[in-house]
């Protein structure tokens, strides 16, 4: 447990090594909704939808999902540095280290995104704290299943290029292809079905009923989709960084 | 000349270099206009069914895949810098005007490039225009390509850190892409969108992004959008004139200190 905690130290201490990466993606949360979506709710009937706020919510999923996808570049960045190499001469186990890691990406995800959340509270409003406590817990399990999902994809190439198309590709299509950006209504059947299959889908209408924004529902699927989601991608993540650690990591 | 063409065909065969980006950039410009502009038009009310968000942002997307595809010369400048193989290019037996003007042209020539595949859907979209209107499209993108080529030369040269570049990139790229017509209309029929936010009203009116949406589709659906504008014609070649000049003075200053 003791070991596990110092590897969490570890990454808190490194907590604002990222400057640059935090400055770019809070400039983009706050010019994506006070710039793009409030301009482009000017395009749609406000009785019908508040864009603003319903991007909004999308948007702060979004940034948990970059957050959490940063860790796919921090595990090729040290892997191909070395760094990691270090780490394994250190006396601690490979599921304490992988562990430790987790839970200090998870934390750190947080804790960049508590400001954010202000400032998105500010736009969005809330209509019932409990609702939207009640949906919290779920997006932390969520920002864990995402630090999971970027330690797979950064575990499965040393290749700044690769790394690149791959995280391009999901984001390509997996953010798309969600309600992140726009409901479920106004996408075509083929898109829906992909979109029901899609974690960001769920965390941001959880997040919208936790808010109480107007049409939003929660449902049972949605809850059990991203508690199994979470899961998975946290237990693959710690058995593969630990296999893939094992035996040193020269290609 | 010859070195100039040497300097054009270098860039030309890096630019493979850069076959994932090119890929992922090419997929979410796709996927923007396919899926992300086609759901949101669904949802678009302004207008009553006279205004097409999608058709509106297909053009717009052409001239923002251009911007993404030109601002890799940038990188490749600083990454030059970095790696200093900028020492190795100074010792070539190259003038240093041919040498920025010709990477600014090779940066506009792989822009263009890039920016066909959205071009041609947007002909598609919009219904194909005449042959003379091909040529001043490509006439106009290429313009703006080598402005905004020239800026990405600018900053990565005229910017000493890595770091301060990379933030000067982001603080850019977003205002060009942000404050511009790209993804809204300034104006559509008679009713103001972005024309009604101040400050951001003035700033779009001096964005070449914004001056080269409004001519692209001004000429692929003038009876939509209205005749080609003058404050559009102007404002692209006077971007492209000022850009030039800075890259050459940046590029310039940087080699000297190099």
């Amino acid at each position: 447990m003791g070991n596990i905690l110092n590897i969490v130290e570890r990454d808190l201490r490194r907590l604002w090594n990222y400057k640059l990466f935090i400055f770019t993606e809070t400039l983009t949360f706050l010019v994506q909704i006070f710039i793009y979506a409030y301009i482009l709710s000017f395009l749609i009937d406000p009785a019908e939808l508040n864009y603003t706020q319903f991007y909004a919510a999308g948007v702060m999923i979004l940034t948990l999902w970059s957050f959490g996808m940063w860790a796919a570049w921090e595990i090729v960045d040290e892997r191909s540095e070395g760094i990691i190499d270090y780490h394994l001469t250190l006396p601690v186990s490979r599921a304490e280290y992988v562990i430790g890691r987790m839970i200090g990406g998870g934390i750190r995800t947080l804790i960049y995104s508590v400001p954010l959340i202000f400032i998105f509270l500010f736009v969005t409003g809330l209509e019932s704290i409990w609702n939207l406590l009640s949906v919290f817990g779920l997006l932390i399990l969520f920002a864990f299943g995402v630090t999971g999902m970027g330690i797979i994809i950064g575990s499965s190439t040393m290749e700044h290029s690769k790394l690149n198309f791959i995280l391009g590709l999901i984001d390509a299509f997996i953010i798309r292809l969600s309600t992140v950006y726009y409901p479920e209504s106004a996408m075509q059947y083929w898109m829906k079905f992909v979109s029901r299959i899609n974690p960001l889908t769920h965390a941001a209408d959880a997040l919208r009923w936790g808010l109480g924004l107007p049409n939003s529902s929660i449902t049972l699927y949605a809850i059990l989709f991203l508690v199994v989601f979470s899961i998975i991608f946290i237990g693959v993540a710690i058995r593969l960084l630990a296999k893939r650690m094992e035996g040193g990591l020269a290609t | 000349m010859n070195n100039m063409l040497a300097v054009i065909e270098r860039d030309l065969q890096n630019f493979l270099k850069y076959k994932y980006w090119i890929g992922v950039l090419l997929l979410t410009n796709i996927a923007d206009l396919l899926i992300m502009a086609a759901n949101f038009s669904n949802l678009v009310t302004f207008g009553a069914g006279t205004f097409n968000y999608l058709l509106f942002f297909a053009p717009g997307l052409a001239v923002l895949s251009l911007f993404g595809a030109t601002f890799i010369m940038g990188i490749e400048v600083s990454g030059e810098r970095q790696s200093q193989q900028i020492y190795y290019l100074l010792s070539l037996p190259i003038d240093r005007f041919q040498f920025t003007v010709a990477r600014a042209f090779a940066g506009a020539i792989r822009s263009m490039v890039f920016c066909i595949p959205l071009l041609i859907i947007a002909f598609v979209m919009l219904g194909v225009p005449s042959f003379l209107t091909v040529l001043l499209i490509i006439f106009c993108l290429f313009t703006l390509a080598i402005g905004l080529t020239s800026l990405s030369i600018a900053l990565a040269t005229a910017i000493m850190s890595t770091r301060r570049y990379q933030l000067a990139r982001g603080i850019v790229s977003m205002y060009l892409m942000f404050a511009s017509t790209v993804f809204y209309p300034y104006q559509a029929g008679g009713v103001p969108i972005l024309a009604q936010i101040p400050i951001l009203n003035v700033v779009a009116e001096l964005n070449p992004l914004s001056y080269g949406a409004n001519l692209l589709r001004s000429l692929l659906d003038p009876v939509q959008y209205g005749e080609v504008q003058l404050l559009d014609v102007l404002g692209l070649i006077g971007f492209t004139i000022i850009m030039v000049y800075l890259g050459l003075f940046f590029y310039n200053r940087f080699t000297r200190i190099a």
